[in-house]
């Protein structure tokens, strides 16, 4: 039986058309393209944005399944887009960019991304973001004194 | 495209008829009355009857029901005459085929003769018009005081300065004779001739003479006894018949009473209630003889009016004095109906105790403590609704599956424990209590309250506890209803306490008192947790009695108003003794007043919301509505009762008296209806008060109720309080007889308006068409502090009427008033109106929301389910063994 054996050591030159690996590159052209790709985590949020739009204004203000199950879908993405920015970014931890940018500009894309969820939301009255909404809270009228008509029945 | 139209026709006819044919006698019923009969005629199966509110009608003589109601005036048993108070004409009919052409007169019939011709002789007022040849309308001189006939000729009696005259008439009117008299006759027929007699004067009065009659014998005259010419005089315990010249032909005792409507001069029928039987003498005039029977009849009344229907089968319709009528004949009793429910004094009800209640939800009661909408108790609202639901679930399962093969599912039950089958008490002016069911009509309970005098009449009725009433062995604390009735003659207040559960009424007290003005439910607080029922009555000098008895009653404030000839008065009830407050007088004549507040009725609520907005109404209990005339002018007051100041008036002119006027008082609304001559039509006035606070921002919400608990102001007499007063006239192409409010348990549920229209029909008007909030202009924007409404429809005059909501569906009723029942559900409530006939339905103004339909199916639902879970795993295994299936997962 055959068994192959690699031992890598660093003395050992490249093969051909391999690039260096990261932690040997001290070099701009690296950096860059990390940052690049980080970017492009960062933005992605952004591209869904007009898609959740276009699809939430087709819905219309109607509250009926399919309103819900749309709504509830963007929803769900939103807020897990939101949750999993850490998730996203891993890959490019610790290997010498600063992300905090790029997750801010994450964050913001998911919170722009909830944000017109919960405009739709609001629109259709499942927000409590009116007086209305609060109404119980008023106390019903409580008359302290009886006060009785002549001819009373 | 005429396809289309007749498509549409038959959708919309065939939604029509099925909504009538669904609902129309599922939930309802009705009873159509004729009270006390004063007149009948038999015609074959049909008896015409005029009762003592002279209506006219026909009862069918096998079942005792009302066929028919006559707004006409019958001439005989085949010729009859009908008033248009509209266009002021007769048209005279014979057997319903109208044999004159119109003629126009002012004002009613009062009487119908028919000429020796077969011609119509009408008399109305002091005017006398006949269709004999060429017709003649001739005006009296005097009053008419009878229309009838002697030996078959029409005649009339007026009554002049000091003697009453006999005029004929024949091709025209002649006066006959005259005869000396008082001015305040009575005539009575008497065979085929008349007989008057006043304080001083009776003659029976012939063709072309009058007799005098022994005045000492009339004066004790009891009854006339038909054409056998004889009377039943009452004299000292003594009870006889006699002739003209008063010689005796039969001895009756005092509880016996002589038929009068006889045929023949050849018997007398006597009749006597007693002891549950009924004993019917005849006694032949010729041969002296008497025959008795005896009918077993359940009744302890006293016969009040008996009528010979048949000879032949010795049929006879009798009348007691609770107004029970029965008709029976040698066979025993053919029907037997109630006639006193023509007359209700108040109509009360009672929920069926159910084994079976359903448990407690506390998905509801999570609603109730913290309000339907409560956005902070959302979470936990939607959990307990699932874990409800999966329980009643659970139930509705195991009912199922005990229930399989059984009896269905009692709906029955269901209704009782809803409240939508409940007990109704009637009592009526004639001093009955009959106990209806209120989906199967069926007696349940009579009972009587002996009625002492005739101005015996029921103050009010109110529910107190039972364990304060020492007369009662009653331990439990049911409440109990309790009667307060006053005697005018005797100046006394008469108290009753029925006891519902053994179907007893017992009168507990008698004192003497002057007119009971006022009288309230007062709740006696005694010490943490424990509190009963009074009632406090205060008669017009101003004395305070209370039932059962009490000492202190001044630990709430308590204000009274009333209205004393003009002037309205208010008090205040305080250390037993009522303080004079404020005193009003009124200029112009009081027509109605209405408070704004409701015996029973929960605390409203007091916010609205309208397109995301909350606005406030302005609810103040102590605050009334005083509607008065001033020429044709209709003014509107309302009036606040703790301080006596008039907080907003308004006038409405063009109001035409003659027609009915209403006032209603509802929480933050009052609605006026009346007739508006110059627009020919019934309008609805409203006016409506809110607060000038307005919230369009949640977080002020928050602060201001839920962080801190700012009260709501409604007392009118704060510096830094200010109201609006909206108001606006509505055209209502209906004519409006009565209006009331519909009403549910928690007055959380769409109060609706119920219109008694003046065609005898019952119609829900959706209240949000009278608002006053309606915009002028659909295109008009709304500022965000306005009190305009964004939801409701533009402002329109006149109403639309959609006749789906007519709750009478295609019927027409005599109905006055109405009184309405919440159920155990929020949505629906139960609704009774009476008047000359009573009917009874079910009504729920936003839709049954909170119950399913009858015709729901719960076993095809679970059957359903059961088969689609089978169906399910049987499928899924069938997949999972299949050959392809198996090849799919190794490839």
């Amino acid at each position: 039986m055959w068994e192959i054996k690699i031992k890598r050591e660093k003395s050992l030159p490249d093969p051909v058309g391999y690039k260096k690996a990261y932690d040997d590159c001290q070099g701009q052209e690296l950096r860059d393209d990390l940052e690049k790709k980080a970017m492009g985590i960062a933005k992605g949020g952004f591209g869904n944005i007009f898609m959740i739009m276009f699809t939430l204004y087709m819905t219309g203000n109607m509250m009926n399944i399919f309103t819900i199950v749309i709504i509830g879908q963007f929803l769900w993405q939103a807020i897990s887009t939101i949750a999993k920015m850490d998730q996203a970014f891993s890959a490019l931890e610790n290997r010498g960019i600063s992300l905090f940018l790029y997750k801010l500009i994450y964050l913001s894309a998911g919170l722009l991304q909830l944000g017109v969820v919960l405009y739709k939301l609001y629109n259709i009255g499942l927000l409590p973001l009116n007086s209305a909404d609060w109404i119980d809270l008023v106390p019903l009228h409580h008359q302290e004194e009886i006060v009785v008509p002549y001819s009373y029945n | 495209m005429l396809l289309l139209i007749v498509s549409v026709a038959g959708i919309i006819f065939n939604n029509v008829l099925a909504l009538h044919q669904q609902q129309a006698g599922v939930h309802d019923w009705n009873k159509r009355l004729f009270g006390e009969l004063k007149y009948i005629q038999v015609q074959d199966q049909t008896i015409f009857y005029q009762n003592t509110d002279n209506q006219n009608g026909i009862i069918e003589k096998s079942t005792g029901q009302v066929k028919q109601r006559n707004t006409y005036t019958m001439c005989d048993s085949y010729n009859y005459v009908t008033y248009e108070p509209n266009q002021q004409i007769i048209q005279l009919f014979n057997e319903g085929y109208q044999v004159l052409a119109e003629k126009e007169i002012i004002g009613k019939i009062d009487h119908c003769l028919i000429g020796l011709n077969g011609e119509f002789i009408i008399i109305y007022g002091q005017t006398i018009f006949s269709t004999f040849n060429n017709k003649f309308t001739e005006k009296v001189d005097h009053q008419i005081i009878y229309a009838g006939y002697i030996f078959d000729v029409p005649v009339v009696v007026l009554q002049k300065q000091n003697e009453v005259c006999i005029y004929s008439i024949k091709e025209s009117i002649s006066q006959n004779y005259c005869v000396e008299s008082l001015s305040n006759g009575n005539i009575h027929e008497f065979g085929n001739t008349l007989i008057y007699q006043d304080n001083k004067f009776a003659y029976q009065l012939k063709e072309n003479s009058a007799k005098s009659l022994d005045f000492e014998i009339i004066k004790k005259v009891d009854q006339f006894v038909g054409f056998s010419q004889t009377f039943v005089i009452n004299d000292k315990s003594k009870k006889q018949i006699v002739n003209l010249d008063g010689q005796v032909e039969y001895e009756l005792s005092q509880d016996e009473f002589v038929i009068q409507n006889l045929e023949s001069q050849k018997y007398y029928y006597i009749l006597k209630q007693k002891n549950n039987e009924l004993k019917i003498v005849t006694f032949d005039r010729d041969t002296k003889q008497t025959h008795s029977e005896i009918i077993e009849l359940q009744t302890n009344s006293l016969i009040l009016n008996a009528f010979l229907i048949d000879q032949n089968k010795r049929q006879f319709l009798i009348q007691y004095q609770d107004l029970q009528t029965v008709l029976i004949d040698n066979k025993g009793i053919k029907w037997s109906t109630e006639q006193s429910l023509i007359s209700i004094d108040t109509v009360f009800y009672e929920k069926y105790e159910n084994q079976e209640q359903t448990h407690k939800n506390s998905y509801y009661e999570s609603l109730e403590k913290h309000g339907t909408n409560n956005p902070l108790f959302l979470v936990q609202n939607v959990i307990s609704r699932v874990l409800n639901e999966i329980r009643d679930l659970q139930e509705v399962v195991t009912h199922f599956i005990d229930n399989v093969g059984k009896e269905k599912v009692q709906t029955r039950e269901m209704e009782q424990t809803y409240g939508l089958k409940q007990k109704v008490y009637f009592l009526t002016t004639y001093g009955t209590l009959l106990c209806y069911d209120t989906q199967e009509q069926s007696l349940l309970i009579k009972l009587q309250i002996n009625n002492q005098d005739k101005s015996f009449k029921l103050v009010a009725h109110h529910q107190i506890d039972s364990n304060l009433i020492t007369h009662f062995d009653n331990n439990d604390a049911q409440p109990t209803h309790v009667l307060f009735y006053y005697s005018k003659e005797k100046q006394r207040l008469n108290t009753f306490v029925l006891d519902l559960q053994h179907g007893i009424i017992q009168q507990v007290a008698s004192q003497s008192s002057k007119n009971i003005i006022w009288t309230l439910p007062y709740r006696v607080e005694g010490g943490p947790g424990q509190h009963h029922n009074i009632v406090i009555l205060i008669d017009e000098e101003n004395n305070i009695f209370t039932y059962p008895k009490h000492d202190a009653i001044n630990t709430k404030e308590i204000i009274l108003y009333r209205n004393d000839n003009g002037v309205l008065k208010g008090y205040k009830l305080f250390n037993n003794q009522l303080v004079d407050i404020w005193t009003i007088n009124m200029k112009d004549e009081i027509l109605i007043i209405r408070s704004s507040y409701h015996v029973g009725e929960e605390n409203p609520r007091v916010a609205i919301w309208d397109d995301r907005k909350v606005i406030y109404k302005l609810i103040d209990h102590s605050n009334f509505a005083v509607l008065t005339s001033d020429g044709d002018k209709l003014k509107l007051f309302i009036i606040n009762a703790k301080t006596g100041k008039i907080i907003y008036q308004s006038v409405q002119s063009e109001a035409d008296f003659n027609q009915p006027i209403n006032l209603v008082f509802d929480e933050h609304q009052v609605f006026v209806t009346y007739y508006n001559k110059s627009q020919m039509m019934f309008e609805i006035w409203t006016i409506e008060i809110y607060h000038a606070k307005i919230e369009v921002s949640f977080i002020k919400m928050l602060e201001n109720y839920y962080f801190t608990k700012t009260p709501i102001i409604t007392n009118y007499y704060k510096s830094d309080f200010e109201a609006f007063f909206l108001q606006q006239v509505y055209g209502y192409p209906l004519g409006i007889k009565y209006l009331g409010m519909s009403r549910t348990q928690k007055s959380l549920t769409k109060k609706n308006l119920l219109i008694i229209t003046t065609t005898g029909q019952l119609h829900s008007l959706d209240r949000n068409l009278v608002s006053t909030r309606r915009r002028e202009k659909a295109d008009q924007p709304i500022l965000e502090y306005s009190l305009q409404s964004a939801e409701l429809p533009p402002y329109q005059y006149q109403l639309p009427i959609n006749f789906l909501n007519t709750l009478s569906y295609h019927q027409t009723f005599d109905i006055e008033k109405f009184s309405i029942e919440s159920t155990n559900l929020e949505s629906s409530a139960l609704l009774l109106v009476y008047g000359s006939d009573i009917f009874f339905t079910r009504i729920a103004p936003d839709k049954t929301y909170d119950m399913l339909l009858d015709n729901f199916n719960y076993n095809a639902l679970i059957a359903t389910t059961v088969l689609i879970v089978i169906a399910t795993k049987v499928l899924s295994r069938l997949v999972k063994s299949s050959k392809q299936v198996k090849q799919f997962y190794l490839n």
